[in-house]
């Protein structure tokens, strides 16, 4: 699986992972964790969408590149 | 007395109690300086002009309605009872535009529709981490003026309404103070658009005091920035709309409309972006400003608290200037010098102005430098930073509110 792929699937599942922290899983905790949760989710969740963007621009990167003169197979061994 | 009655005007300024008159005058003599500032290029024309004239309008034109009472025919900003609704709806010639634009946030994200279909998020895209880390450090005012605002004993739903004017995002200042400070989103707005407004005043000297001219004239190189593909960018909108709306759905029709313009900028619909990004902005910031300066009357202003939003107001535009500012100095030096430091100024949210001030304090340094495309990609980053933080304030209060209540 290319980096770009890897990046989508990991960015998708962690930002899912932190959505159901967030949302499903701290409305049912007790009050202090309640909020420790909810701010926990929300940083994993932007993590995953940060894993997305970084498989976007490496994938954006490879294709400039390639347009500059390297094959994909050169980008791989670089 | 009877003649004067003609005039009433003038009439209800001399028979109302002292302060109040005093307060209508103080008014109208500020909508003139607005007028006057917005002429002079020294405010933003776009929203100053229409709401300085409201201002002098609202102040000028108060009149004895039936009853005896006195009042006005523009606007009600307080009435909720449906049946008195219905009536002012054909009374108050701004009462349609204010009941159904405004008391729902529908004209933010007016506003935000059209800023999306104006923006490009490459940049954001291609180094999402600094531009997120430079847009974090111009949230500066945003994070610490709410533990001033609750020291000087604003409640926590107003000091998170007054601290989002750090973000420098008129929208997301009105939609916050709609949410958490209802009984002070006339003040609350007023002070953050007249704030907002005077970026392109205060910044250029905040530059000029901190940053020293060697590092404002450093080039950057745009080429290294790879071209996203509209796909690409398409997804992304759709992902982050979709992330932000599950974890913040009270902030959910400000991240739909910022993306929506976005994603149809990116599905190239010419006719589509040209409807969003001019008749329904300027019309949508028309308005908002003449609703704005027609709420501002002197019963408004003589609240004692609006003082204490004129300073935290300040001091929060600063406060993220100099954040901003800092963290462009930190992002230079870990860059080894090849991001210029006025990138960081960008990341205060106020789309386009602080990257356009940004790049002519860069201009007016060296001639050659070009950091403009890398300045809208930390401003971009600051409106969805901002958005973010205004959810985490909308969702977030009422929990710890709720929690120490308990």
């Amino acid at each position: 699986m290319s980096t770009k792929k890897k990046s989508w699937v990991l960015g998708f599942t962690l930002a899912a992972a932190g959505v159901i922290l967030a949302r499903l899983v701290s409305p049912r905790v007790d009050q202090p964790l309640q909020l420790v949760f909810f701010l926990v989710g929300v940083l994993i969740a932007l993590t995953g969408v940060g894993v997305v963007t970084y498989g976007i621009r490496k994938g954006a990167e490879a294709r400039s590149s390639y347009q500059n003169g390297n094959t994909m197979d050169d980008q791989r061994r670089q | 007395m009877v003649m004067l009655k003609l005039f009433q005007g003038l009439y209800t300024l001399f028979t109302s109690e002292p302060k109040i008159a005093i307060a209508r005058v103080g008014l109208i003599l500020l909508g003139m300086l607005l007028l006057y500032g917005a002429h002079k290029k020294i405010l933003e024309g776009l929203i100053m002009v229409p709401m300085g004239l409201g201002m002098i309008a609202i102040n000028a034109s108060v009149l004895i309605l039936e009853a005896g009472q006195y009042g006005n025919i523009f606007v009600a900003p307080l009435v909720s009872d449906p049946n008195q609704l219905m009536n002012l709806l054909q009374i108050n010639f701004l009462q349609p535009i204010y009941t159904f634009t405004f008391s729902n946030g529908l004209i933010a994200c007016l506003v935000f529709m059209g800023i999306g279909a104006m923006t490009d998020i490459d940049f954001l895209i291609a180094k999402p981490m600094p531009s997120m880390l430079l847009a974090v450090g111009a949230e500066l005012g945003s994070f610490l003026v709410f533990p001033i605002a609750l020291a000087m004993g604003l409640n926590p739903g107003q000091s998170a309404a007054t601290a989002i004017i750090g973000g420098a995002d008129g929208p997301m200042v009105l939609f916050t103070s709609l949410i958490l400070a209802k009984d002070l989103f006339v003040p609350i707005a007023v002070v953050g658009y007249l704030y907002l407004s005077l970026t392109y005043g205060i910044y250029p000297f905040l530059i000029k005091w901190l940053v020293p001219k060697k590092l404002r004239g450093v080039e950057m190189d745009w080429r290294s920035i790879p071209k996203i593909s509209r796909g690409e960018k398409y997804a992304f909108a759709a992902i982050l709309t979709a992330v932000l709306c599950l974890l913040f759905p009270v902030a959910g029709p400000l991240y739909f409309s910022f993306f929506v313009g976005v994603a149809i900028k990116e599905s190239d619909l010419p006719r589509h972006v040209q409807f969003l990004s001019e008749p329904l902005l300027y019309g949508s910031t028309f308005f908002l400003g003449a609703i704005l300066g027609t709420l501002m009357n002197a019963e408004t202003i003589l609240d004692p608290k609006v003082l204490i939003l004129f300073i935290l107001g300040l001091l929060a535009i600063l406060l993220s200037g100099v954040g901003g500012i800092i963290g462009g100095l930190i992002a230079y030096k870990v860059s080894k010098g090849k991001i210029n430091p006025l990138v960081g100024l960008a990341g205060v949210s106020c789309v386009p102005t602080c990257a356009k001030v940004a790049q002519k304090a860069a201009y007016d340094a060296n001639k050659k430098s070009m950091i403009l495309p890398f300045a809208m990609g930390a401003n971009v980053a600051g409106v969805i930073t901002t958005s973010i933080i205004c959810g985490i304030y909308v969702t977030g209060i009422p929990l710890v509110s709720q929690w120490l209540l308990h």
